[in-house]
């Protein structure tokens, strides 16, 4: 690549970095949510200060943590499908704490905060997350479960996890 | 240095690969997704879209829907590939830009999925993934203006540098970065491994100066064939310590468009 070519990729990657720098509200609209794979992100662990764990349990049982990332076998570059499946588990459940950050910043009182988290797709979704792999463990005995989002600080190990939201008595349906 | 024509193939073939692989595995976890990502649950998204759209949105996202769209993804990338290698391969030819209703259909596929996964299943791969296929629709799209039919990869290899890019400047604005700390964090987390600051701090700003100093690979080809060896030991890395195994498939792809388009001559 010569002359004005390096020019144009410059200034176009300086655009990029400026963007990049500048303070950036975040867009929350839903459909846009919905659509966020036609618009890259590539801003891989920008955060990475605290990581939320899934646990779960019945009446018989202590909490356990849900989602454990499986020991890979040696196709796993060509297909890991388990190992897949929990990272997007992970990153729904991120989603959810995202959620509830927006809930808590609307300052609704807590019966409101409590009314609207039933009709958050994504604690449906962790719901159905945790029943499953409770299921999944042959430890869905009763007819009810509950579970609850610790967060963790993994550079901080001596900073013991913090229970964020723990969610009522949940019915087993039909998984 | 790579002609155009065989830099389009060779990205088909390897898209197509990533394709497939991926949706085997979405294809063996499917009784999983279908029970976590309810058709009934996620139809509540489709409260969003305007009216029109919600009765369709509602069709594609039910359980049925999803193994059927995921059937077609594998029948259709495994043509693909078959098309895309074996003229790759010179067992018979088909001209790349022939398989314009294959990459459109794969890409309506692609976006399906990742709609019904809540905007993404796989996180960045999947981002990679739909930009390749944009950059070959685009291609496509001007196969007639030789000069424009470049651009559709000149996109790839663009999001290729700023994937890196971003993800440096991202990370050099973060104090945790620059300290080690986060490199530390992460493998605590993830591999529950302890590594002494040092070697964290070695390690950070071995990666913070490799991906902040990508967009150099398009001096010539010579350089990008270095960086391009970086950079897929650093995928290899993430995939065997972090489990992020569909990116090394997604960036693979985009290589191809990299490596030609630090050969153009402008």
């Amino acid at each position: 690549m010569q002359g004005h070519g390096y020019f144009l990729v410059g200034i176009y990657l300086l655009v990029l970095a400026i963007v990049a720098v500048s303070r950036v509200r975040p867009v929350k609209s839903r459909v846009f949510f919905l659509l966020r794979a036609f618009f890259p992100s590539w801003k891989f662990f920008e955060d990475c200060g605290y990581m939320p764990i899934l646990q779960a349990r019945t009446k018989n049982t202590e909490w356990q943590t849900m989602i454990e990332q499986p020991k890979k076998k040696v196709w796993f570059l060509f297909f890991f499908p388990r190992g897949n499946f929990c990272l997007a588990a992970q990153s729904l459940v991120q989603q959810f704490v995202s959620d509830l950050d927006e809930l808590v910043e609307s300052h609704l009182s807590d019966s409101q905060i409590e009314k609207e988290l039933t009709v958050l797709v994504s604690y449906r979704l962790v719901s159905n997350l945790a029943e499953t792999l409770l299921a999944e463990r042959s430890l869905l005995s009763g007819d009810s479960f509950q579970f609850r989002i610790l967060i963790s600080f993994p550079g901080e190990p001596d900073r013991p996890p913090e229970e964020l939201i723990r969610s009522p008595q949940l019915s087993v349906g039909i998984v | 240095m790579m002609a155009f024509e065989q830099t389009f193939l060779l990205t088909q073939v390897l898209i197509s690969w990533a394709l497939l692989t991926e949706t085997l595995e979405l294809l063996s976890w499917r009784n999983l997704c279908t029970k976590v990502w309810k058709g009934a649950d996620l139809t509540i998204d489709g409260k969003v879209w305007p009216i029109g759209f919600q009765a369709v949105f509602e069709f594609l996202i039910q359980d049925k829907m999803y193994l059927f769209l995921l059937g077609t993804r594998l029948l259709l990338a495994l043509l693909l590939l078959g098309i895309a290698g074996g003229s790759a391969l010179h067992l018979f030819y088909v001209a790349p830009y022939q398989n314009n209703l294959l990459v459109f259909l794969l890409f309506m596929l692609s976006a399906i999925v990742y709609i019904r996964g809540r905007g993404t299943v796989h996180g960045g791969s999947d981002f990679m993934t739909l930009a390749i296929l944009q950059g070959l629709l685009l291609s496509q799209f001007f196969i007639e203006s030789p000069g424009l039919s470049k651009c559709g990869l000149m996109y790839i290899a663009l999001q290729n540098i700023v994937s890196y890019f971003i993800a440096g400047v991202a990370k050099i604005r973060n104090a945790n970065w620059r300290t080690g700390l986060a490199f530390r964090g992460i493998l605590a987390g993830t591999l529950n491994i302890q590594i002494p600051i040092p070697v964290s701090l070695f390690v950070t700003w071995g990666l913070l100066i490799f991906e902040l100093s990508f967009p150099i690979c398009l001096i010539s080809q010579k350089v990008c064939s270095v960086f391009i060896a970086i950079a897929f030991s650093f995928h290899l890395a993430n995939a065997y310590f972090l489990g992020l195994n569909r990116f090394v498939w997604a960036w693979l792809a985009s290589y191809p468009a990299l490596f030609f388009m630090a050969g153009l001559k402008f």
